[in-house]
């Protein structure tokens, strides 16, 4: 008897939990039905439209004509080649560099709160102003850069680096690389004060040097993060639109274009919200796959 | 001995050039804006460190009345949209991470995905619906808005952090008689106040910087916040010198909270990271 109603009584507790959770997500899930879901499967449904700007405009289904005028437009073209070498680079060089100023802040000395503290800051930078520094530094005249390169004697006269195609996503993405270096430090950091003290000792005892102790001991601790890492700074670099607005709108002559901004251009300056609804389906295509990617790099970590 | 130490101070000195290079930038703008006008005429190399400084534009861009209503304009949407998202998603994190009920996994991974929706695919949609409710040009739109990447962030992050307190703690309290929401109010809760904190930081300053959202539902001067007002407002084709240390001003004075704050608080921002972005 005291069994029975033992098992009832954990019973209810299991309910009384389970109602808990449903009435606690509730508002969460109520505000994201309304204010992500919605815009995001009606943008689908547009994508297929010929809907222009405004909110009584008419809509007619015309299939995938928008992909279509999509695919034949050179500037798509130019700006997925933009976005991939954008991701590529930075992704490259935030890892490397990354994964450089993580070890080296995980050393042992004096005022080392204070520099790590000072290597979030282009991070915490505003995106506005962070623009704003490049382009000054840029700058044909002003710009420290062409001022330091002049005073070494590689220039002889000042580049206006974001005004001219060739140079501009030069710029563009090591302005990238800068503004979002911090947050793969920090990852690593902390990923690296994970790897089990133990096992980098066991490598120095049995006379592993520190480069080998590095590849062999501290890198495959750390694969998981390192990966998951990566996979958010491409999906999240492809998807960056505010800071290559700001440098340069896409110029000059489309050389900086990236996909976000065009959807932007096509949605708010071609008034064609068909077609930046189609871009968008397209973005959130090649979002998703390395979303899965993604999610399965956590699950399999899960499992460790 | 000896080689160890070298090797160490090496290693720092690479420290401290990478370290330059960084801060390099954000260096330039302080030292423009605490230069005085005349002295943007003729940049050099001596520029780098200023023989005369001037908070004059300081308090130029204080007295500018525009501005002082961008950084309150900034300032309560920022503040709001954080309380708000932080009331919201610390229910849902704590029910995704540490409660079990029918279709809790599916529900998980749906607000993962939200989570991945770039902005921009939101912004034509969200602009049909925000101006048929007539919430362009208002706080309640753009607070609107801003949940749309700040809800699933933060239930992303909190979920972590909850999931991460040590299992059964409800349990215990539970022997206490306090009943299923006690535990989670009185336990759990003040457990998890660093990822609170954590989510709230990362929040305030996704909603400080915000630019496309503020740009588009907002045509309202007098309700700008900080990113648009001073592009638009202070930014203009033909600058002069004057014009340029102003803006530089105004960026020094539009970081610093956020950079208070991240400093202040970094361990926070580590562990934010961590929990919320690796650990599922």
């Amino acid at each position: 008897m005291n069994r029975k109603k033992g098992k009832e009584k954990k019973f209810s507790l299991e309910r009384r939990r389970a109602r808990l959770g449903i009435i606690l997500l509730l508002p969460s899930l109520l505000i994201i039905l309304f204010i992500v879901l919605y815009p995001l499967i009606t943008s689908f449904v547009w994508a297929f439209m010929k809907k222009s700007l405004g909110a009584r405009s008419e809509a007619e289904f015309i299939g995938l004509k928008n992909f279509l005028y999509l695919f034949r437009q050179p500037v798509f073209w130019k700006s997925l080649c933009n976005s991939t070498i954008l991701t590529v680079c930075n992704v490259l060089f935030q890892t490397v560099l990354g994964m450089v100023i993580a070890l080296l802040l995980n050393m042992k000395f004096r005022l080392r709160a204070m520099v790590r503290g000072l290597f979030i800051l282009p991070w915490a930078t505003p995106t506005f102003v962070a623009a704003f520094a490049w382009s000054w530094m840029v700058d044909a005249e002003n710009g420290m850069v062409n001022i330091i390169l002049k005073e070494l004697h590689i220039l002889s006269e000042g580049i206006p680096w974001l005004n001219q195609p060739g140079t501009a996503l030069i710029v563009v993405i090591i302005a990238h690389i800068w503004k979002d270096l911090p947050w793969m430090i920090m990852i690593f950091l902390s990923g690296l004060q994970m790897v089990p003290e133990q096992l980098q000792e066991a490598a120095r005892v049995d006379g592993a040097s520190r480069w080998q102790e590095f590849w062999n001991v501290t890198v495959p601790s750390m694969k998981s993060i390192i990966i998951i890492a990566i996979l958010l700074r491409i999906i999240w670099t492809f998807k960056f639109f505010d800071f290559v607005q700001l440098l340069t709108g896409g110029g000059p002559l489309d050389s900086t274009m990236t996909i976000p901004i065009m959807i932007y251009q096509q949605g708010f300056e071609s008034y064609s919200m068909g077609r930046a609804s189609a871009l968008g389906v397209i973005l959130f295509i090649v979002l998703g796959i390395f979303s899965l990617f993604y999610f399965k790099a956590l699950s399999k970590d899960g499992e460790m | 001995m000896n080689r160890k130490r070298v090797t160490k101070w090496l290693k720092i000195l690479l420290l401290v050039f990478l370290l330059i290079l960084i801060i390099f930038p954000i260096y330039w703008i302080f030292i423009a804006s605490i230069s005085p006008s005349e002295s943007f005429l003729s940049v050099d190399l001596s520029w780098l460190i200023p023989k005369k400084i001037t908070f004059k534009h300081y308090l130029d861009i204080l007295s500018t009345r525009n501005y002082r209503i961008y950084y309150w304009n900034s300032l309560v949407i920022s503040t709001i949209t954080t309380v708000l998202t932080l009331v919201v998603s610390t229910m849902g994190g704590y029910s995704l991470g540490r409660l079990r009920f029918c279709g809790r996994n599916a529900l998980s991974q749906m607000v993962l995905v939200t989570y991945l929706v770039p902005s921009i695919l939101l912004l034509i949609p969200l602009f049909q619906f925000i101006t048929k409710f007539h919430m362009q040009d208002s706080y309640l739109g753009l607070i609107l808005s801003y949940m749309t990447f700040a809800l699933p962030f933060c239930l992303w992050m909190l979920k972590g952090f909850f999931a991460g307190l040590p299992a059964n703690m409800e349990d215990a309290a539970l022997i206490d008689g306090t009943g299923v929401f006690g535990a989670f109010w009185r336990i759990i809760l003040p457990l998890a106040s660093p990822g609170l904190i954590s989510a709230a930081m990362f929040t305030f300053l996704l909603c400080w910087n915000e630019y496309l959202f503020a740009m588009v539902f907002i045509n309202n001067d007098s309700l700008r916040t900080i990113p648009v007002g001073v592009v638009s407002n202070f930014v203009t084709v033909t600058m002069g010198p004057s014009d340029w240390s102003r803006v530089m001003a105004s960026a020094i004075l539009a970081s610093l909270p956020i950079y208070i704050i991240f400093i202040g608080l970094q361990k926070y921002f580590v562990a934010g990271l961590a929990a919320g972005s690796i650990k599922e």
